[in-house]
C-alpha cells in the first residue's frame, strides 16, 4: 500500500519548476516504475508527488548530424528503443533498451526518471557515459549542464538540488569509425544487471585507438569509468591480449558489493570478462 | 482528499472517486469491478496486471490511476468488441495455452499489443516481447505457439492446434474466470495479519484495545479467540495463530478486519506486542545439537496422526532397512559416496492465496478460496473453530496456480473467525511478500548417499542419510522426509538399502508440499550420483538405468511389491527419440561448452478417496459433479473426456461442477498427482452406473438384449443392427417421464491397499504408495565457461502416463513442470540470514521468464493396450522431478565438473571450474 500523498500535476515545465520550488517534502514522479515500488515498500513517503511525465516539452528525441542526439527527460524507454534515428546512429542504445526490464516497464518508464533514480544497476547510465553524454538539469532559476558521469554521487543519490529536475540528455554526434557495446550479466533475460560493462571505441584512420571509454555498471555506488584501462588502449591497435589486460584492470578498478546475487570476487571477475568482450565487440564494429 | 476522475476504459466512460495514491490496478479491480486484470506481485515483476494505456501494454500496478485519467485504457474485457473471441484469445483456447488462467489476461493483452505493433513476429520476437509476463504453469511453449498461430491468422497450417480444448479456457481468456480475489460482497471487510518480526520468542502479551477502538476497525483477534487446540498435518504442534510463542518471522500473531485496507494496516500498527526474544535455531545442524534451544518445549505432549519417533527438535526420525547394506558394500566392485544440498524453493503460484468468508442468513460460514482440498478446509475449520462441519461450506473458486501451495488449510479459519466476529464478509489476500515470508515452500535437504555397484553397473547396495529442515512447525516435514526416504532408491531395484531420514525444527517458515514433496530433492541426489557412476564405469546413462530399473514384481525400498513398472518404457522412448533425432550442438570453444545430461525419476502418487456423480439431462447432455477442484492442471477437462468417451456424447455436452463441499461428493484433494487416476476411477464407475441404467431402459424399449447394445454418437445402438437405436436424449426424456427421474449414478473409489514390509521400516509416514509414475528427461545445456552462466537449450521429457486421458493437458503439465525444474536447477532459492528471509519478491527470487525456457519436447508414453481407469498415472509432479539433475548432468557433460548444490548459480559453476581467489 502506498502512503497518502497530494498529487501535483503541473500544466507546463515552468509551472512544474515553480511548484517544485514551493513544496517541501516533494518527490518528482516521471513514470514511477521504480519510485512506486519504493513508495509501496514504505521506504519513502513524501507529502507531495509532482508528476512531470505528461509534460510534452520534455518528450522529444532530436538528432542533428553535428549536434548529436538530444533526448528529453520524459521520453520513455520504449520511444528510445523504437526510434529509427537512434537505431541508425546509436544502435547500442537500442540494444540496451531492448533488455531493460520488460515492454510494460519500458512503455511507462522514462529516461529522466531512470537517471534521477540513480540505481547503480540501471542500464542507461553506463551506456550514455560511454557515449560521452551530458545531462542538463534545471530549476525555476535556471539550468546547468554537466557530463553525465558527474551527475551521480552515491547509491540512489545525484547532484540534483532542491527544486531541480532532469531536463535533457545530450549525446555527441557519433565520430567516424566509432562504435559502442554494452552487456549486462544477469540470470533471467529481463533481470537487473548483476554487473554490466559498456565500451565505446573510436579508431583513427590507421585503425589505432583514438578514443575509448569504458564504463562499469553496478560495480560501485555510481557508474564508473575505467580510466586506467582507457589510457592503456589509446593509440594501440587491435590486440585481444590488450583487451584482456583492460578487462583485468576493470576487475581491479571497481568496488562492487557482495550480496545474494553474487560475491564481490565473482562480480569483479565477470566485470573483467564483460569488459574484454565489449571492447572486442565495439572495436570490431568500429573497424566496420 | 478524494477526487472525482473520468476514465475511458474499453471505450466506455467511468466516473470514479479516487485518492492520489491509488494505482490503476486498484481502481480497475476494486472501484470499477473489471477484475479480469490480476494482481500477482504488485511491483511490476509478473505482468499479470497488464493493460493497454494509450494502446501500449503497461503494468497497471505501477501506474497511478490519476495519471491514467483521460487516457484510453483497454483491459482484457475490452479486446473483443462483440461476443466473439478476439483472434488472440481464440488462439490461446485452440492451443491450450492456458492452465490456471491467472496470468492469461495479462499474457493475452501483451500478445495483442505485440501483434498490433508487429503483425508478423518471429518466434524470438514473441519470446522477447512476452518476457515481462510470468507464467508458472505452462512452461510458455503453448503460449508461444498460440501467438505464432494468431499472427499467421491460420494462413499456414504447419502449426497444428490441439484437438481437445480445455472446458474453462474461454472464461479464462475473457478474464471472466472468478478467483477468490475477484469476489466482492456487500459490506465486505478487509482482513490483515500482524506477523512476527522476530524468529523466536515468548509472547508475554498482545494488547489489541487500541487497534479495536480505531475508527473503521470491526474486529481484532488473537489465538485466545479460538478453542485451545493445536493442529497439524502429521504432528499437532501449531495453534492457528501464535499463542505461547512465536517461532518464525512471519508467523501470524493477530488479525484485523476493517472497512478498508488502509484502516486495517493502521490497526495492525496499533496492536501492542510484548515478546521476550529467545535464542533462535536456524539450520538443521544447529537444531540437532544436544544443547540447542528447544523450539517446542512441549513436544512430547503433542499428539500425532501416526506413531513417530521424535526427540527434542527432531520431529521425525525414520529408518528403512532392507537386505544387508554393509554386506552389499563388501560385495560391490566400486563404491561411490556423495553429499548434496538443495535449497528452499517456492511454488510461486502467480495468484497470492486469498480467502473470502461470509456468514449466511442461517449463520453458516461460507468460504470461497482457490483451494485444491475444499473438504480438508471444511473439516479443518470445523476442528479449529470447534463447530460442526455442517455449519461450513467451502467453495473452491478458480485457482491461480497450486503446486502444493493451495492444498492444505492455513489461514482459512482465521478469516472464518473474523467473519463470525463481525457478522460481515471478510476477504484476506496475501501480498507477494507474505507469500515468500510465510508460505509453505519446498524443504531444503542435505543428502548423503553411498552406492555400491558391480562393474557391470548393477546397483547392489545404497545407504542414504537425509537431513531435513522443516522450519518452525512439522507441517509437511515428516511426510516429505518419509517420501524422500521411500524414493531414495530412485526408480531402481536395489537389494540392500539402508535409509535414515531426520527432520528437524528450525526458526524459519514451515515448509510444505511443493510439486512432489521429498522427490525432487532425493531424486536429484540419486540421479547426479548415478551419472557419476555410469561415467566412471563407462556405461551409457540410459543403459545403466535400464539395467537397474524397477519393474513389475520388484520390491521397493520399503518392501512394497510393484504391480507394474513403467520406467523401462519411458527410458526406451527417450532412447528411441534420441536415436531417431540425434541431438547436435556446437563443439566446445574458448568461451562456450555444451553438453547433454540424462536423469530419471519416479513418484509415488497420492491415494485416498474420491467420489463423483453423473446425471443426464433430457437433451442428452451430462453433468458431472465431483469434489475435485480444478487447479489449472486440467482435471475438469480430463474427467469430462472420460464422460464423453464413456457415454459416446460430444465433449461440449458435458458440464462439470466441482470443488464445492455442499453440492459435490467428497474428494481427498487435487494433490499428489492423484486426480486423473483416483477421481477418474470414481467418475468411471459413475459413468458405468448411468450407462447401466440407460442400457436397461433401452433393452426393454428396443427389445434388444443390453449386451448387444452400445453407446455411440449420442445414441444407444444395437451393435449388429444399425437401423435400431434410440437417442440418449430421447431415452433420458422417456426415463424422466416414466420413471420420474433421469439416469443418475455415483461412483466412489479409494486407493488399493498397498502392503509393505513392516520389518523394513521404522518411524515413517506412508511407507507405501498405491501407484508409481515413471519418467526420464534429457537436457541440453550451454555453459559460458568464463562467467559460469548456464542456459538450457532443450529438454526432452519422456513420461509414462499409463493411459493418456487429456493429452494436450499432459503436454502442458510436462512443459510447466520442466520449466519449474529449470528454476530449481538454475535460479531459484530462498535465501536466509539467520531467521530472516532476504529475497521476498520476484525481482530477487527468480522464476524463469519466456526467453529462459527452451524448447520442451514431451514424449507421452502409454502402456500397451492401456485400460481406463486402472492404467492412468499422474504427471503433475513427475514432470518437475528429473529436470534439475538432467541439467546438472548436462553441465558435467559440458565441463567435466560436478556441482552438488542447487541452484547452479553462475558463481557456483564458475568456482567449480576455476576457484576464485
Amino acid at each position: 500500500m502506498i502512503h497518502d500523498f497530494t498529487y501535483l500535476k503541473p500544466g507546463s515545465l515552468k509551472e512544474a519548476l515553480a511548484m517544485y520550488a514551493e513544496h517541501d517534502d516533494c518527490k518528482v514522479i516521471c513514470g514511477g516504475q521504480s519510485l512506486l515500488i519504493v513508495m509501496r515498500q514504505g521506504m519513502i513517503s513524501p507529502e507531495y508527488v509532482l508528476d512531470i511525465k505528461h509534460i510534452k516539452e520534455l518528450d522529444y528525441i532530436k538528432f542533428d548530424p553535428k549536434d548529436g542526439l538530444r533526448i528529453g527527460a520524459t521520453t520513455t524507454h520504449r520511444e528510445i528503443e523504437k526510434s529509427d534515428v537512434i537505431k541508425k546512429n546509436y544502435p547500442v542504445l537500442v540494444e540496451m533498451e531492448r533488455k531493460l526490464a520488460s515492454v510494460q516497464v519500458r512503455n511507462w518508464g522514462t529516461i529522466g526518471g531512470n537517471l534521477a533514480h540513480a540505481d547503480s544497476a540501471g542500464d542507461p547510465a553506463p551506456v550514455l557515459i560511454a557515449l560521452d553524454a551530458e545531462i542538463t538539469v534545471g530549476n525555476k532559476d535556471g539550468q546547468r549542464t554537466m557530463p553525465l558521469e558527474d551527475f551521480f554521487v552515491d547509491y540512489f543519490e545525484t547532484v540534483l538540488q532542491k527544486g531541480e529536475i532532469v531536463l535533457e540528455v545530450h549525446v555527441p554526434a557519433p565520430a567516424a569509425r566509432s562504435a559502442a557495446a554494452y552487456q549486462k550479466f544477469n540470470l533471467l533475460e529481463s533481470d537487473m544487471g548483476i554487473v554490466a560493462s559498456a565500451a565505446s571505441v573510436t579508431l583513427d584512420e590507421n585503425g589505432a585507438c583514438k578514443d575509448v571509454r569504458i564504463v562499469l555498471g553496478n560495480a560501485g555506488p555510481t557508474p564508473r569509468r575505467v580510466k586506467r584501462a582507457e589510457e592503456l588502449l589509446k593509440g594501440k591497435t587491435y590486440d585481444e591480449a590488450l583487451f584482456a589486460e583492460a578487462g583485468k584492470i576493470a576487475s581491479e578498478d571497481c568496488e562492487p558489493v557482495s550480496d545474494i546475487h553474487a560475491s564481490e570476487e565473482h562480480r569483479r571477475h565477470v566485470l573483467g570478462v564483460l569488459t574484454k568482450r565489449m571492447l572486442k565487440k565495439a572495436w570490431e564494429q568500429a573497424r566496420g | 482528499m478524494g477526487q472525482r476522475v473520468e476514465f475511458k476504459i474499453n471505450k466506455k466512460k467511468y466516473s470514479v472517486d479516487i485518492e492520489g495514491e491509488e494505482t490503476l490496478l486498484e481502481v480497475l479491480r476494486d472501484k470499477i469491478g473489471l477484475t479480469g486484470t490480476k494482481m500477482g506481485c504488485n511491483q511490476g515483476d509478473c505482468g499479470s496486471c497488464t493493460v493497454l494505456l494509450e494502446g501500449k501494454p503497461v503494468n497497471s500496478c505501477l501506474v497511478l490511476a490519476i495519471d491514467a485519467q483521460g487516457k484510453g485504457i483497454t483491459t482484457i474485457e475490452g479486446i473483443n468488441d462483440d461476443e466473439k473471441l478476439h483472434r488472440i484469445q481464440q488462439a490461446f483456447v485452440e492451443f491450450n495455452a492456458i492452465q490456471c488462467g491467472f496470468c492469461t489476461p495479462g499474457m493475452v493483452i501483451t500478445a495483442y499489443a505485440l501483434l498490433k505493433e508487429n503483425p508478423k513476429p518471429t518466434v524470438n520476437e514473441i519470446r522477447h516481447y512476452l518476457q515481462g509476463n510470468l507464467c508458472r504453469c505452462t512452461g510458455y511453449t503453448k503460449i508461444v505457439e498460440a501467438v505464432q498461430w494468431a499472427a499467421l491468422n491460420g494462413e499456414r497450417e504447419e502449426i497444428s492446434h490441439d484437438s481437445v480444448k480445455r472446458l474453462e479456457g474461454e472464461e479464462k481468456v475473457r478474464g471472466k474466470a472468478v478467483y477468490a480475489g475477484d469476489i466482492k460482497k456487500e459490506g465486505m471487510l478487509v482482513g490483515k495479519f500482524l506477523r512476527s518480526s522476530i524468529p523466536h520468542g515468548r509472547i508475554k502479551e498482545i494488547r489489541t484495545d487500541r487497534a479495536l477502538s480505531h475508527p473503521g476497525v470491526e474486529a481484532v483477534i488473537t489465538a485466545y479467540d479460538f478453542p485451545d487446540r493445536r493442529i497439524g498435518f502429521i504432528i499437532h504442534d501449531e495453534y492457528i495463530m501464535a499463542k505461547d510463542k512465536v517461532r518464525y518471522i512471519g508467523e501470524i500473531m493477530a488479525a484485523v478486519a476493517a472497512v478498508d485496507e488502509k484502516t486495517a494496516q493502521e490497526a495492525l500498527e496499533l496492536i501492542e506486542v510484548d515478546i521476550e526474544e529467545l535464542p533462535g535455531v536456524f539450520t538443521y545442524k544447529e537444531s540437532v545439537r544436544e544443547d540447542a534451544p528447544l523450539i517446542h518445549e512441549d513436544f512430547d505432549k503433542y499428539t500425532t496422526e501416526v506413531p513417530l519417533i521424535r526427540d527434542r527438535n527432531i520431529c521425525l526420525k525414520g529408518r528403512i532397512k532392507k537386505g544387508d547394506v554393509e554386506k552389499g558394500f563388501e560385495e560391490s566392485d566400486e563404491i561411490f559416496e556423495d553429499s548434496f544440498t538443495v535449497p528452499v524453493v517456492h511454488q510461486a503460484a502467480l495468484e497470492p492465496k486469498t480467502v473470502v468468508a461470509e456468514i449466511d442468513h442461517n449463520g453458516r460460514i461460507h468460504i470461497f478460496s482457490g483451494t485444491a482440498r475444499p473438504f480438508a478446509v471444511q473439516s479443518g475449520i470445523a476442528e479449529v473453530l470447534g463447530i460442526p462441519m455442517s455449519r461450513i461450506q467451502v467453495t473452491a473458486t478458480r485457482m491461480g496456480g497450486h503446486f502444493g501451495s493451495k492444498g492444505e488449510i492455513t489461514f482459512e479459519p482465521i478469516v472464518a473467525m473474523l467473519a463470525l466476529k463481525t457478522g460481515k464478509p471478510v476477504k484476506v489476500e496475501m501480498t507477494r511478500e507474505e507469500e515468500f515470508l510465510a508460505g509453505n515452500p519446498r524443504h531444503m535437504m542435505d543428502i548423503h548417499i553411498k552406492t555400491g555397484v558391480k562393474r557391470d553397473g548393477k546397483i547392489i547396495a545404497r545407504k542414504v542419510r537425509l537431513e531435513v529442515d522443516t522450519g518452525a512447525y512439522a507441517y509437511f516435514g515428516p511426510l516429505a522426509t518419509s517420501t524422500a526416504m521411500n524414493l531414495a532408491s530412485g526408480p531402481y531395484s536395489i537389494p540392500n538399502i539402508y535409509v535414515e531420514g531426520i527432520c528437524a525444527y528450525t526458526n524459519k517458515l514451515s515448509c510444505g508440499p511443493c510439486r512432489g514433496p521429498g522427490a525432487p530433492q532425493v531424486i536429484f541426489a540419486g540421479e547426479v550420483q548415478l551419472d557419476r557412476i555410469a561415467r566412471s564405469l563407462g556405461i551409457d546413462p540410459i543403459e545403466i538405468r535400464l539395467k537397474n530399473a524397477l519393474k513389475a514384481n520388484d520390491t521397493t525400498a520399503t518392501g512394497q511389491v510393484l504391480k507394474d513398472g513403467g520406467y523401462i518404457e519411458a527410458l526406451l522412448a527417450l532412447k528411441r527419440y534420441l536415436t531417431e533425432n540425434p541431438q547436435t550442438y556446437p563443439a566446445q570453444d574458448e568461451t562456450k561448452a555444451y553438453g547433454m545430461g540424462i536423469a530419471g525419476g519416479f513418484w509415488g502418487m497420492g491415494g485416498a478417496g474420491s467420489s463423483a456423480m453423473v446425471k443426464l439431462n433430457e437433451d442428452g447432455s451430462a453433468v458431472l459433479v465431483m469434489g475435485a477442484a480444478e487447479t489449472g492442471a486440467g482435471s475438469e477437462t480430463a474427467m469430462a473426456i472420460l464422460v464423453s468417451q464413456g457415454l459416446g456424447i460430444p465433449l461440449d455436452m458435458v458440464r462439470v461442477i466441482s470443488g464445492d463441499t455442499d453440492t459435490c461428493p467428497f474428494d481427498f484433494g487435487a494433490i499428489g498427482s492423484r486426480t486423473t487416476q483416483a477421481m477418474g476411477t470414481a467418475v468411471h464407475r459413475a459413468i458405468n452406473g448411468v450407462k447401466e441404467q440407460l442400457l436397461n431402459f433401452a433393452e426393454g424399449h428396443l427389445g434388444i438384449p443390453k449386451d448387444a447394445l452400445e453407446l455411440k454418437e449420442g445414441k444407444i445402438k444395437a451393435k449388429e443392427r444399425p437401423d435400431i437405436s434410440i437417442s440418449i436424449a430421447k431415452a433420458v426424456h422417456m426415463m424422466t417421464t416414466v420413471k420420474g427421474g433421469p439416469p443418475v449414478a455415483t461412483g466412489t473409489n479409494t486407493a488399493p491397499s498397498t502392503p509393505f514390509n513392516q520389518e523394513y521400516v521404522e518411524g515413517m509416514v506412508r511407507p507405501a504408495r498405491p501407484f508409481f509414475s515413471f519418467c526420464v528427461q534429457a537436457a541440453i545445456v550451454q555453459v559460458d565457461k568464463l562467467t559460469g552462466k548456464v542456459d538450457v537449450l532443450k529438454v526432452i521429457a519422456s513420461h509414462n502416463v499409463g493411459k493418456a486421458v487429456f493429452k494436450e493437458g499432459i503436454e502442458g503439465q510436462i512443459q510447466g513442470g520442466v520449466a519449474m525444474g529449470i528454476g530449481y536447477a538454475l535460479t531459484e532459492e530462498s535465501i536466509f540470514d539467520g531467521g530472516r528471509l532476504v529475497n521476498d519478491s520476484f525481482l530477487d527470487y527468480r522464476i524463469p521468464t519466456v526467453p529462459d525456457v527452451p524448447e520442451i519436447i514431451p514424449l507421452i508414453v502409454e502402456k500397451e493396450n492401456p485400460k481406463i481407469p486402472e492404467d492412468i498415472r499422474g504427471v503433475g509432479e513427475p514432470a518437475t522431478i528429473p529436470t534439475a539433475p538432467a541439467i546438472v548432468n548436462g553441465v558435467y557433460d559440458a565441463l567435466g565438473v560436478r556441482i552438488n548444490r542447487l541452484p547452479l548459480t553462475p558463481e557456483r559453476v564458475f568456482r567449480a571450474i576455476k576457484p576464485l581467489p
